[in-house]
């Protein structure tokens, strides 16, 4: 009987022994996970600080070579200096390679293919700006969702040259009333004065403006069809200002995860850049 | 009896010893395990430093006392910083062209953090200089 009395006691010292090890165990654990997390944080933020400056970094490089974006009330504004694609092209390029070399603690990468053809996305409207060389094109990618938030656009040409005329070589006229009807506004400034043509055409048509020279050479095309989309076509150089005008605000954007930033512990971003706000 | 209690009494001596040395070992661990707390604050002064000096434009500006100006006047005065800028050009590879370096110097503490940035500076609608900029912090 005392045999057992004594083990039992053994038996009892020995588990509380264990369970209160184990209890300081998991509390040092713990408080050790605690102080983990302020590295954690710190590895957060090289992988921001990384992708925040590519990012800007794009962003800059658009501006300056592939389209200036602002946003005034609800009319948002691409403008586009043609004679700057190439250069554009050679900077996205030199830059992806500037920045592959790592930035503080890790790694960063960026699309060029995308951004070789750069793509902006009015959201949330989900209107695509194609930047194709030689054409501009503005889609309304819901079809009669998104069109139907287009209220119109104005398109302002700067050209170094003889003022071209503006000539609708395929129109349909709407009254603007008509729940179809988007206000289309031309403005052209040339070396010898400027010309505007304004009027309301339908969203779901077919029409078509040409910038013509004294000769009759073709400038520049413009081509409305169904749903609310430009298409705009440029033969030289110029730069060309296109104001969306939606019926409520938006911001840009270009398409999904186009860069790419890491940090050596695996923590990774992924994701797009923001080319103008609201 | 006696025995039990003299038995008993050694198991719980023998657990408060254990006890002693387990927190002792703890605490003399957890003492060792260096707290990051200032480095993360550190990290974001240096980093919220280079983004502003970026979007500023002053890294672009490449004017040294300028940029010196700056960081003084954004950093506490309890905070030493050493800055180093390169601007290199691109022709067929990245070639160094401009180096400015700048500092509040002190004696160096334990607490040290390094922060980089990399940017491009335009003129004539073309990229200029490809730039690193390189903050090292710590508090005096």
């Amino acid at each position: 009987m005392g045999k057992v009395k004594k083990g039992l006691t053994t038996l009892s010292v020995l588990l509380l022994a264990s369970a209160i090890l184990y209890l300081i165990y998991s509390f040092s654990m713990y408080s050790n996970s605690l102080k983990e997390v302020n590295n954690d944080i710190v590895d957060f933020d090289n992988t921001n600080l990384c992708f925040d400056s590519v990012s800007y970094g794009v962003k800059s490089i658009m501006a300056q070579g592939a389209m200036n974006i602002s946003i005034s009330g609800n009319n948002i504004s691409f403008k586009k200096n043609t004679s700057l694609s190439t250069q554009y092209a050679q900077d996205i390029l030199s830059f992806n390679q500037f920045i592959s070399g790592g930035c503080s603690y890790g790694n960063a990468s960026m699309d060029t293919t995308e951004l070789g053809r750069p793509r902006a996305y009015i959201m949330p409207q989900n209107i695509e700006v194609d930047n194709f060389p030689g054409r501009v094109t503005f889609t309304p990618q819901n079809s009669t969702a998104s069109a139907g938030q287009v209220m119109g656009y104005s398109i302002l040409i700067r050209i170094d040259a003889a003022t071209p005329t503006i000539n609708w070589t395929g129109i349909s006229i709407l009254t603007p009333s008509d729940p179809h009807a988007m206000y289309i506004n031309i403005g052209v400034q040339g070396n010898d004065g400027g010309r505007s043509n304004s009027t309301y055409i339908s969203k779901e048509a077919f029409s078509e403006v040409k910038l013509l020279t004294a000769s009759n050479q073709t400038l520049a095309t413009f081509q409305f069809n169904s749903s609310a989309q430009l298409k705009a076509y440029y033969a030289t150089d110029m730069v060309i200002e296109t104001i969306v005008i939606l019926n409520e605000s938006a911001h840009v954007e270009t398409r999904a995860n186009i860069i790419n930033a890491s940090v050596s512990e695996g923590i990774t971003k992924k994701g797009k850049v923001m080319l103008s706000e609201s | 009896m006696a025995k039990g209690f003299v038995l008993s009494l050694d198991a719980a001596f023998a657990v408060i010893i254990l006890i002693v040395f387990l927190m002792a070992f703890s605490f003399l661990s957890s003492q060792a395990y260096n707290d990051s707390y200032p480095t993360l604050v550190l990290k974001k002064q240096s980093g919220d430093l280079l983004t502003i000096l970026e979007k500023s434009g002053e890294l672009a500006l490449a004017n040294g006392t300028q940029i010196n100006n700056t960081v003084n006047a954004t950093l506490p005065t309890s905070i030493a910083w050493n800055m180093t800028i390169e601007y290199y050009n691109y022709s067929s590879g990245f070639v160094l062209d401009n180096t400015i370096s700048i500092a509040r110097p002190d004696s160096v503490t334990e607490d040290i953090v390094a922060n980089e940035m990399k940017f491009v500076t335009f003129q004539n609608n073309s990229i200029r200089y490809y730039g690193i900029a390189r903050l090292t912090i710590w508090a005096k």
